[in-house]
């Protein structure tokens, strides 16, 4: 689902309202939006033994910037990246329970991939149950009926910079154009 | 355009052919099919490419995805023989994350490309860096790969390039200008401003600005691929992909490029080669507009349908040439017949058939069976 992440007005920034300029304006906040989520990703830590995912990376793939009127719009169609940025309770779609790998053997991966290798621990009256692997009795997730994330507005540089980066793009876009001409 | 809009575009295009041979195929060519080496099953590369466009809105998982592809090579009896366990087998994690990564960042880094070389985006930044995104334990040696290709190094090593300069389409195995660069790369690219590219020497203050590039034009994946119809490389498609491919005054396109240009009015009509009766089969644009709006997206009304989108259409020279069921027709479809073509989800593609008239309808059901 393709989701603004952020709306910028570009209006302030004194560049009128030429659909060139604009056109730049937009992809200088891409940039800044691309190479702020590349470091995000450089810096991220992952759990002991786990694959690196290179989410943010992958999510600095899916940004695209538009510019339309005196407004640009920041997307990312990438899986979980609102919810990271705006935060909230994630519930099971199907099912009772969300299923979190506690396992590298299980990184990346729902258990219906793995088919029906594991059996079910839920001690009565405890909130948490766990999905054993039946072959080496492992823990490979934990289940819970519920898991809120915290909002990380760090996700997306703060607007300021965003601001600064569409400003420095429009004036590089017109020094180009006028030392064509 | 967006990623899935990008990815469903493209024509589904089976063979048994190896990577070594797809990327002996023009890049420009190539890039207008939805393939996998040496995957035969048009069935597999429509679920593929359908959960891949929904991947790259970010709407499913690649967990998912696996799950579900790996329970349609199991219905359809897939067996890798020798290549149990390695890239080539279908059912590897390997091989599924490679298909569908690499599908979903080229969609990615094709709709970022058109963002990046816009009139105002090429004046405001004309010159990418090729940077490392993700690390990697192995990495490839993009150093020597860069000069090999014809690129420069500024700053004491920095891999810069303007963004139309063919450096970029020749640093990369599929012959695009933008990335992924090759399988599982990790590489990148970075804008550079007009200012540190005056800075740095890319380029000089009144040199006349890039030209939009070609890839644009090519947006609808409309612009022809040249193949002269005699040549040795057009006898080796037609030897390779059959009736999947169409060669009219020196011009090769995909079949699937093919109905995608009925369905849009470029061309008036078409025909989709032998059937499973032998006879071939007229699709006409007249059809396909009063068609598109009934059956496609919100159009599609009825309740046991499931909406089609514009990638489905595809599908039929496959299930004119090869139906999972032929079935008559009753009721309105009496005297006709039905094609049906199952989908991974267990709905059904529906082709219905007048003997005399051609095609009368074509939809996706959740009924099959002719119910």
């Amino acid at each position: 689902m393709k989701i603004t992440l952020k709306t910028i007005s570009l209006k302030g920034l004194g560049f009128g309202a030429d659909k060139i300029v604009a056109q730049a304006m937009a992809r200088g906040i891409s940039h800044a939006v691309i190479r702020h989520l590349r470091h995000k990703n450089a810096i991220a830590r992952h759990s002991e033994g786990f694959p690196k995912s290179n989410y943010y990376a992958r999510a600095a793939q899916a940004v695209t910037t538009a510019a339309a009127g005196s407004v640009a719009r920041v997307e990312i169609a990438h899986e979980g990246l609102a919810l990271h940025y705006y935060g909230g309770i994630v519930y099971p779609r199907r099912g009772k329970a969300l299923a979190i790998p506690i396992d590298p053997a299980a990184a990346g991966t729902w258990p219906s991939e793995r088919g029906g290798e594991m059996s079910l621990v839920w001690p009565r009256g405890k909130r948490r149950g766990l999905l054993i692997d039946e072959k080496t009795g492992a823990a490979l997730y934990r289940l819970v009926p519920r898991a809120p994330v915290k909002a990380d507005k760090g996700v997306l540089p703060p607007e300021p910079r965003l601001e600064r980066a569409a400003a420095a793009a429009a004036e590089d876009c017109l020094a180009a154009e006028r030392a064509e001409t | 355009m967006t990623a899935a809009e990008r990815i469903l575009q493209k024509a589904l295009v089976a063979s048994s052919i190896d990577s070594g041979q797809w990327n002996g195929i023009q890049a420009a060519l190539r890039d207008r099919a939805f393939f996998s080496a040496q995957v035969a099953s048009v069935q597999f590369l429509h679920a593929a490419r359908e959960m891949i466009a929904a991947r790259s809105t970010g709407d499913i998982s690649e967990s998912e995805i696996r799950r579900d592809l790996r329970r349609l090579l199991k219905e359809e009896g897939y067996d890798p023989r020798e290549h149990a366990g390695t890239i080539k087998d279908l059912r590897t994690r390997t091989r599924l994350d490679l298909i569908i990564q690499t599908n979903t960042q080229q969609a990615r880094g094709y709709v970022q490309h058109l963002e990046a070389t816009n009139r105002g985006a090429l004046a405001a930044f004309p010159a990418y860096e090729l940077v490392r995104a993700e690390r990697r334990e192995k990495p490839r040696a993009w150093r020597e790969r860069w000069r090999a290709a014809g690129g420069r190094f500024y700053d004491a090593g920095r891999m810069i390039a303007l963004k139309t300069d063919p450096v970029w389409a020749k640093i990369s195995r599929f012959g695009n200008p933008f990335p992924p660069f090759d399988f599982n790369s990790g590489m990148g690219v970075e804008d550079v401003s007009y200012g540190d590219c005056l800075r740095l020497g890319v380029v000089k203050a009144g040199d006349p600005p890039q030209s939009p590039p070609e890839i644009r034009m090519n947006a609808s994946l409309q612009a022809e691929v040249p193949c002269r119809d005699d040549s040795p490389e057009a006898d080796w498609l037609r030897d390779k992909f059959a009736d999947q491919i169409d060669f009219r005054h020196n011009i090769a396109k995909w079949r699937g490029n093919l109905i995608a240009d009925v369905l849009d009015g470029r061309e008036k009509k078409a025909e989709i080669g032998s059937g499973y009766d032998g006879r071939k089969l007229s699709i006409s644009h007249n059809f396909f507009k009063a068609h598109l709006e009934k059956h496609v997206g919100e159009n599609e009304t009825h309740g046991a349908n499931i909406p089609l989108n514009r990638g489905d259409y595809d599908l039929l020279p496959s299930i004119w040439r090869n139906p999972d069921r032929v079935l008559p027709g009753h009721g309105k479809d009496e005297g006709r017949v039905l094609l049906e073509f199952d989908a991974i989800d267990g709905s059904t593609f529906r082709l219905v058939v007048d003997k005399d008239t051609g095609i009368t309808s074509f939809y996706r059901t959740k009924n099959p069976g002719g119910a």
